[in-house]
């Protein structure tokens, strides 16, 4: 079902929602909209240095990322959430939330394209 | 049919769209999703029936929520919908008061569907609960259970009213078939203590050696096949209230421990050291006379007092004149209902048959003996032949026969004579007269028989 070259797999999705087809659109559209403002608050607290709401925004992240079967960022998304609770530097965190911009703009644009 | 509210509230708002997707579902829910927990807090006056409650919100703490919500309505089930798998966190809000505690992952939604599914059934069978507490409520209404205008029986309601309104022991007397189960049902279900179970215990229906058990429980081991912990009746009971009937043949035995718990307050399982207060109110019947028991010393006398409280003494239904014919009707009545039967109707003399019988077996005899009657009857009214008495009880009350004086040396005269094989001389010493006063009523009128 994957298509090659795409970060982000709808089956799982599309099995929770029983093969809904408005429904799944829907889920597409809510994602769109939310995520951007997930990754941009996750981008301010890195910045800022602020652990707690780089924890939040990740955990928040996390459900998106599983649900739309983004399977590259499943664990990094949990590596940022631990680290910000742990209050690791935000130096380690870098590289992961850099990884993460690229995918999601890579899958908001799959997704706008497909739909 | 009103439909089911359930409120979302997530932060999430894939997340949240996701469960509402997965909850609508059902057309008999209604969902409604809020970001926050002050949105969700707004609209409260929806009255949801239920929230699911993402834990980490950006407003406010997800405790801080549920304390919210249940001050609004205490009986509200939330369920607490979180990712964070912390044990602690969940018993906290758990004793909070949160209905149930869900971890966030793939298989969520179907755990919160079984859960709003479980929760929907228990509130369907706590509806029902209330409305059959409130059914027996209604059946127990002392005007329903206890049928009569006569003075002795209005006494017995202003009794009954005095012990309704306070907690005093109440011990009820009567003979067989008086009703003093009903009047007891009748205290509890119109106090107070109504919500609490109603638990009783008749004495004679155990045997002696497992009394003590049966009222008080038992550990595990107390006794050669004590396999388990058992509570007894006082600790079944609760805040209800205990019926103690046939109280009077309690052995000496365990009228002392009895004793003891209503002194101390408080009691043990058998075989066990925790104490236990006793939290119900008492109600003690007896169909013997507890003071003479006393006398012949087959009853403490300490005991007695203390069982005494607020004394209600059940008149025979001889003594209650027309209620007999009220008891009779009203029985006659629900007998054909509960039969599919057309209601039957007591002619004059069937009437008057019943208000002359004295009714050893009170209540439950007029019962049992118009439900033959009704039975029996092959017409839409009850005649006299319809009624029989059972055999051996038979015995005309002189008094309830309204006669002259010389009515009454008629039918004593001729009881004596019939039972005496018509031998005057034999009666005449019997009754200590003489025989020409037997000769004259003889020449007056034949004597009638009793």
């Amino acid at each position: 079902m994957k298509p090659t070259g795409r970060h982000h797999d709808l089956h799982k999705l599309s099995l929770m929602l029983d093969g809904d087809g408005g429904a799944l659109a829907q889920m597409i559209r809510v994602f769109c909209e939310s995520t951007p403002e997930i990754v941009e608050a996750l981008n301010t607290a890195f910045r800022e240095g602020d652990h707690d709401m780089l924890g939040r925004m990740a955990h928040k992240l996390k459900s998106s990322v599983d649900l739309f079967g983004i399977a590259e960022l499943g664990a990094s998304v949990r590596q940022i959430e631990q680290w910000s609770r742990l209050g690791e530097p935000m130096a380690g965190i870098a590289p992961l939330l850099s990884r993460l911009n690229g995918v999601v703009a890579e899958v908001m644009q799959d997704l706008q394209e497909d739909g | 049919m009103e439909p089911f509210r359930i409120f979302i509230v997530e932060d999430d708002k894939l997340y949240g769209e996701m469960l509402k997707y997965h909850l609508s579902l059902n057309p008999e829910y209604e969902v409604f999703l809020y970001k926050n927990g002050a949105e969700c807090l707004k609209n409260i006056y929806r009255r949801p029936h239920m929230v699911s409650l993402d834990y980490s919100l950006p407003d406010m703490s997800g405790l801080e929520v549920i304390r919210k919500l249940l001050d609004h309505d205490p009986e509200l089930p939330v369920i607490v919908v979180s990712g964070q798998e912390d044990v602690s966190t969940a018993v906290s809000l758990l004793k909070e008061g949160a209905y149930d505690y869900i971890v966030k992952d793939d298989d969520t939604r179907n755990r919160l569907w079984n859960t709003i599914r479980n929760l929907r059934e228990r509130m369907a069978l706590k509806e029902q609960i209330s409305e059959l507490r409130q059914e027996i409520g209604r059946r127990y209404e002392y005007s329903q259970v206890i049928k009569g205008t006569s003075p002795a029986i209005k006494a017995i309601f202003q009794l009954i009213g005095k012990a309704v309104s306070t907690n005093i022991t109440v011990s009820i007397s009567g003979e067989t078939g008086t009703g003093k189960d009903l009047v007891a049902k009748a205290i509890h279900y119109n106090s107070s203590r109504s919500t609490h179970p109603f638990v009783a215990i008749n004495v004679t229906a155990i045997p002696h050696e497992l009394i003590e058990s049966e009222m008080f429980g038992y550990e595990k081991g107390a006794f050669t096949g004590a396999n388990a912990r058992r509570t007894g009746k006082f600790e079944a009971a609760g805040k209800g209230t205990i019926f103690l009937d046939e109280v009077a043949e309690m052995d000496l035995n365990m009228q002392a421990k009895l004793l003891r718990v209503l002194q101390e307050k408080e009691f043990s399982r058998v075989g066990g050291n925790e104490s236990i207060k006793v939290e119900a109110r008492l109600i003690v019947a007896t169909n013997k006379n507890l003071a003479e028991e006393v006398q012949k010393g087959n009853f403490r006398e300490d005991l007695y007092y203390r069982l005494l409280g607020l004394p209600i003494e059940l008149p025979p239904l001889r003594y209650r004149g027309n209620d007999i014919l009220i008891l009779a009707k009203h029985f006659i009545a629900e007998f054909c209902k509960e039969n599919g039967m057309e209601v039957k109707s007591l002619s004059s003399s069937a009437q008057e048959k019943l208000l002359k019988y004295p009714f050893p077996g009170n209540v439950r005899e007029l019962k049992a003996m118009v439900e033959l009657a009704a039975v029996m009857a092959n017409e839409e009214v009850i005649g006299d032949e319809d009624i029989s008495f059972a055999g051996s009880h038979y015995r005309t009350d002189f008094l309830l026969e309204e006669n002259t004086l010389e009515g009454y040396e008629r039918l004593i005269i001729g009881h004596y004579l019939k039972k005496y094989n018509h031998n005057v001389k034999l009666v005449a010493e019997k009754l200590d007269i003489g025989k020409s006063t037997i000769y004259r009523l003889l020449k007056t009128n034949p004597l009638s028989e009793a």
